[in-house]
């Protein structure tokens, strides 16, 4: 361990029970010091590697954990300069766990102390060797570091908001408390998973947040989703209720259940699968993002995106909140409610869809400046994107899943070419692959996204309750999405492995054909749908016109298309809508699309 | 044009859009329990009513107390007003 030991005793006498009901996880072994303007509350992490270490004798499964310093939880030396920008945060990682002994972790320590260049990284380095004694009381557990940042995370001067009420974090942990003993006396085990139905309201945020940041149990519904079996108590949003939410208890025993966030797909391509996240990994990938996106205590977030998706709470609800934020839920978002909510609350960031930040700019004629806002779920437009900054500030686009999490995202600090090209670099603890596909449709060239991530979802919940493991090739996660890596290391998302055809021999990137038709049309709204490929990949284009724009001709689109595309790219097909279906989610609705008017490709 | 013809002009606006037997008045609601408009729906409003009426909203005008077609007839009144100053 880098630095003096911790003044304190450790662990905390007063650290909670639960936290020694520790495997799979494991202690953390090396702290280094890193990126600038830590928020106080924030622990983010630079690298998790999975090592074997001895301790006390026997051969113990830990997670090597780089944490930038100073930190809150832990001691530095008292006598180092404040520290200078970020460092390089994307850190190899083996393959697997391997066997390392006090000296292997020491070494490792120091190949990442080395990889940073400032002279106090050297220093440190030199400390570091002081490892090899061993010091058991500067052990730390991963997932006490990572919980410990929770409870830092109440103690700032943020507020939990929304229309309703402002709630000062103090308030939002008596919450929490005040849920904790009305789930005791109900006898809801701690152990034993609750589904939350959250609205996204600032009471069903501070319950959730309570679930989160006590580490127990929690299911997150969607809105129409019935409670899995697994769980027997319900917190329903209840605006009447003194905490806000409702408990309902089904008389039937407890299951004892995985630990962990669940959460759900979005299932528009099937039945929806429950991603289940392991606390302490939900609040290191929240950490990255807040390292990333920048975000500070000064900050103030807002947040019309649902928190019961990833999204809304792993990128932006979690850490806002681990960066001491204030924060803003917003229900029944819309992109009027949004602005209303923007005189009362007065963010500086912002988490939306790329098709919500263009109502939202076509709603309005002003201009007002966000520090940053943060766009996911679907790709926006350089066009799109620049009209956006010119009169809202920086928009960084951030790439994830349901299963993963916040993937890689661009910094406010990027350039505008990466963050309207890319989607930033992958987060800390992410390791990106770009493996060909073999696929005789997509011939060679398509590269899929596999991604190892340290802090992804521990595996799929089935309705008893039960994990199976998430299956991964190699280690890698396979994304479906097909992409490829700039020379500085930024992750360009082309789209959907499965939104390729081939034509004429030519791969035929379905999002590129989009965007192209988009142009054509002066901004039009374009879905393309590949059809059956083993028919010879017909491609039928639905297109609606941008907002305020005149109705589309269907055959003059596609003789504007012939007139621009090389043959193979011109659709066979033009379907004119007077719009595009949306999903719940904000997406355009690709499956209605699919149903209504042909192309057979699946799923 | 008074507040009362801008309101009557709201109405034939959304008529065709609104939920069939949905009573349009001033005390109607935009979104949910009115005429249930999302945020396509909002901004297609928006543009619609300023091109009808001549006139911009501005930021200030997106407030909650400003959710029903009455109050929204006001606001479009007040910024004519302004314009033609």
């Amino acid at each position: 361990v880098l630095g003096s030991p911790p003044s304190a005793p450790w662990p905390p006498q007063n650290a909670p029970a639960a936290l020694h009901t520790t495997p799979p996880l494991a202690p953390v072994l090396a702290l280094v010091d890193g990126p600038a303007e830590l928020p106080v509350c924030a622990v983010p992490v630079c690298a998790v590697e999975p090592v074997a270490c001895e301790l006390d004798g026997a051969v113990a499964p830990c997670a090597l954990v780089v944490v930038p310093a100073p930190c809150p939880l832990l001691v530095g030396d008292p006598g180092d300069s404040p520290p200078a920008p970020s460092p390089p945060s994307v850190l190899a990682q083996p393959a697997a766990p391997r066997a390392a002994t006090a000296d292997a972790v020491t070494m490792t320590a120091a190949k990442h102390l080395r990889a940073c260049t400032r002279p106090g990284y050297a220093r440190r380095a030199a400390t570091a060797r002081g490892m090899r004694a061993g010091r058991a009381g500067t052990l730390l557990a991963w997932r006490r570091l990572m919980l410990d940042a929770f409870a830092h995370a109440f103690d700032g001067d943020g507020t939990l908001c929304d229309e309703r009420e402002a709630l000062p974090m103090g308030a939002v942990r008596a919450r929490g408390l005040a849920l904790g003993e009305l789930l005791a006396a109900a006898g809801v085990d701690p152990s034993e998973r609750v589904a939350l139905r959250p609205a996204n309201s600032a009471a069903s945020a501070a319950a959730l947040l309570f679930f989160v940041s006590e580490g127990r149990p929690v299911a997150l519904l969607p809105p129409r989703a019935d409670a899995p079996a697994s769980c027997r108590a319900e917190l329903v949003p209840d605006a009447d209720a003194p905490l806000g939410v409702r408990l309902v208890v089904a008389p039937r025993p407890p299951v004892a259940g995985a630990r962990g966030v669940a959460l759900s797909t979005s299932g528009s391509l099937g039945r929806p699968k429950v991603a289940l996240h392991e606390h302490a990994a939900l609040a290191a990938n929240a950490a990255a993002c807040v390292t990333r996106l920048g975000l500070t205590r000064a900050d103030r977030v807002a947040i019309p995106v649902p928190i019961f998706h990833m999204f809304g709470l792993g990128a932006a609800l979690v850490p806002a909140l681990l960066a001491g934020a204030s924060i803003d839920v917003q229900e029944r978002s819309n992109v009027v409610r949004f602005v209303a909510r923007e005189r009362a609350f007065d963010p500086t960031c912002a988490f939306m869809t790329p098709t919500f930040a263009r109502l939202a700019l076509a709603a309005r004629h002003g201009a007002r400046a966000y520090r940053v806002t943060v766009v996911a779920g679907d790709r926006m437009p350089r066009a799109a994107l620049e009209a956006y900054e010119a009169r809202y500030g920086v928009v960084a686009p951030l790439y994830g899943s349901t299963e993963l999490g916040a993937i890689a995202a661009c910094s406010p600090h990027d350039d505008l070419d990466a963050r309207a090209a890319t989607v930033g670099a992958p987060l800390d603890g992410v390791t990106v692959a770009l493996e060909p596909i073999d696929d005789d449709v997509l011939g060679a060239g398509a590269r899929e996204i596999r991604v190892r991530h340290a802090n992804g979802f521990a595996g799929y919940l089935d309705a008893l309750g039960d994990v199976t493991p998430r299956a991964l090739e190699g280690d890698l996660w396979r994304t479906k999405d097909l992409g490829e890596l700039t020379k500085e290391g930024r992750l360009r998302v082309l789209g959907r492995a499965d939104h390729a055809v081939k034509r004429d021999g030519v791969l035929v990137m379905l999002a590129d054909l989009e965007a192209e038709l988009a142009a054509l049309t002066g901004g039009a709204a374009c879905v393309v749908l590949g059809g059956d490929t083993t028919r010879g990949a017909e491609l039928v284009a639905c297109v609606a016109p941008a907002d305020g724009g005149a109705a589309l001709d269907a055959p003059s689109v596609r003789a504007a298309a012939q007139g621009a595309l090389p043959s193979y790219a011109v659709p066979d097909r033009v379907v004119a809508l007077d719009a595009l279906p949306i999903t719940s989610t904000g997406k355009i609705d690709r499956a209605a699309l699919r149903r209504r008017h042909g192309g057979t490709e699946g799923p | 044009m008074n507040q009362a013809e801008i309101l009557e002009r709201l109405i034939g606006l959304v008529h065709d859009a609104a939920p069939p037997g949905l009573a349009l008045d001033g005390s109607t609601q935009l979104f949910e329990g009115g005429l249930g408009l999302d945020s396509f729906g909002a901004v297609d409003l928006i543009g619609r009513i300023e091109e009808a009426l001549a006139m911009q909203f501005v930021d200030d005008d997106f407030a909650p107390e400003h959710f029903t077609l009455g109050t929204l007839a006001e606001i479009v009144a007040k910024r004519r007003a302004e314009a033609a100053r």
